[in-house]
């Protein structure tokens, strides 16, 4: 019964994704531009050098996906209204919420898969290995990252300030990527979704046990976050808030 | 059956909507809620509804808010999405096939107004067809409280008629509670009309009731009401 609700959610998802390709070509127009601005001088001979130049922007498209189709998206459909009538249709908030999360994973895999076929061309260096590695990686952590910014659900925004909360986020995680922390500010670093997907990218090239304990932590920190939010997600859209 | 809500007391923007409101609804009949902009109709279904806590009160008789439908007065849509896409939506949220999608007037209904528009986007249909293709999906639904707010507004008469007919049939099959400002289509079904304040409901019955005890028309008789329940000369039996 849930995966038929979910199954409708999703068709109906899809559709106005298919009527949005704006969005999809958007996500990838800024890592790319940076990527030939930046990095096209770049010598790229090896996975190591790759994988650590194309990384950053990589993560970018998996986290701007995740704040622009599934966090912020929810807001502003609770605001509109568009929740809460399907909620007391389907009877399910996470129906809504897991269509909508499945759609977007299918999006930013193709994102990825664009993009990083992109670079390879630029840099003239090719893995199928690697390739699949970005995909596998992109599969696990976008889910865990939309989770993670769920504590957004709670917060109260308009949603004139929405656009201007995911670019701060967005440009202001990658930035806090750079910065040397320690003690106990290693935790706000590890849970930094920059961090969290290059960390899990690094596992699959070469497992350390003491990285699979924090990348499994900070996951764990991720769903809970996640859960706790979006069961507590107000479905009143703000005109009509008691 | 009944729901019964005692000393409901709700805050918007520390304006009390209801304060220490107490009323009930017995579910036998179609139950429609009247009264004055701003009194609250709205909100009294927040708050059955489950999506509005009241700040004090307590109401009894309310399924769990999974087995609660409410349709709102202007429920968002996807312009590109179809009809049919919508009912194959709705249907698809239910386990059980509902009884009245059996009855003969609905399916009539159906074949004639809902039929033709199947392939139709939601966008480019009338406000009056929209809404009559969202309260007939909504019935698809098998819940257990069906609330509606407004089914009527921004709808011709034609439409109305046909969407007061599918209320009065569905609150043959679930308890069903309407809020309205236009009346007098109610008037001509098997309904209960209750008039609402902030803090109780000031007339219960039927239509012909109301214009017996204040007017000869709905309007003659709203108005008489309203000055009552203001003036404190009306107390519910």
């Amino acid at each position: 019964m849930f995966i038929s609700k979910v199954k409708a959610f999703t068709k109906f998802y899809f559709d106005i994704a298919i009527d949005n390709k704006l969005a999809l070509i958007f996500t990838l127009v800024f890592p790319v531009i940076y990527q030939i601005i930046a990095e096209r001088s770049m010598n790229v001979t090896n996975e190591y050098e790759f994988t650590s130049t194309i990384m950053p922007m990589t993560a970018y498209i998996i986290v701007s996906t995740a704040l622009n189709g599934v966090t912020m998206p929810m807001i502003a459909t609770r605001d509109s209204g568009f929740i809460k009538a399907y909620y007391f249709a389907s009877g399910s908030r996470w129906a809504i919420y897991i269509a909508n999360l499945l759609v977007q994973t299918g999006i930013v895999i193709l994102e990825i898969s664009i993009f990083t076929i992109f670079m390879m061309v630029m840099y003239t260096y090719f893995s199928l290995k690697i390739f699949i590695v970005f995909l596998i990686t992109t599969l696990i952590v976008f889910p865990l990252i939309s989770l993670g910014f769920n504590f957004l659900l709670l917060m109260p925004v308009r949603q004139t300030s929405l656009s201007i909360i995911a670019t701060a986020l967005l440009l202001g995680l990658l930035v806090l990527l750079n910065l040397k922390v320690s003690g106990s500010l290693y935790i706000f670093y590890l849970v930094n979704p920059y961090v969290f997907i290059g960390g899990v990218f690094q596992l699959f090239l070469k497992l350390y046990l003491s990285k699979l304990l924090s990348i499994f932590i900070v996951a764990i920190v991720y769903i809970i976050v996640g859960c706790i939010s979006f069961n507590k997600f107000d479905l009143q859209d703000r005109g009509r808030k008691a | 059956m009944k729901i019964v809500l005692k000393n409901i007391t709700v805050k918007y923007d520390d304006k009390k909507v209801f304060n220490g409101f107490n009323g009930y609804f017995s579910l036998e009949n179609l139950n429609v809620i009247i009264g004055k902009n701003g009194v609250g109709k709205t909100t009294l279904l927040d708050v059955l509804s489950g999506l509005v806590k009241p700040l004090e009160g307590n109401i009894t008789g309310l399924p769990p808010q999974k087995k609660i439908m409410y349709v709102f007065q202007n429920t968002p849509f996807f312009a590109d999405v179809t009809v049919q896409s919508l009912l194959k939506m709705y249907t698809s949220f239910s386990t059980t096939e509902p009884m009245i999608k059996e009855d003969p007037k609905i399916k009539q209904i159906y074949h004639q107004n809902i039929l033709p528009l199947l392939s139709s986007r939601l966008g480019v249909l009338s406000g009056g067809e929209r809404k009559l293709v969202f309260i007939y999906s909504s019935i698809l639904i098998d819940k257990d409280l069906y609330l509606f707010d407004e089914p009527l507004s921004g709808v011709d008469i034609e439409n109305q008629q046909k969407i007061v007919y599918l209320l009065e049939k569905l609150s043959e099959y679930r308890p069903t509670i309407v809020t309205s400002h236009d009346v007098e289509e109610f008037g001509k079904v098997n309904c209960i009309i209750n008039y609402l304040s902030s803090k109780q409901i000031g007339f219960s019955g039927k239509y012909d009731e109301l214009l017996a005890l204040a007017g000869n028309t709905f309007d003659s008789a709203f108005v008489n009401l309203s000055n009552a329940m203001r003036n404190g000369t009306f107390e519910r039996e």
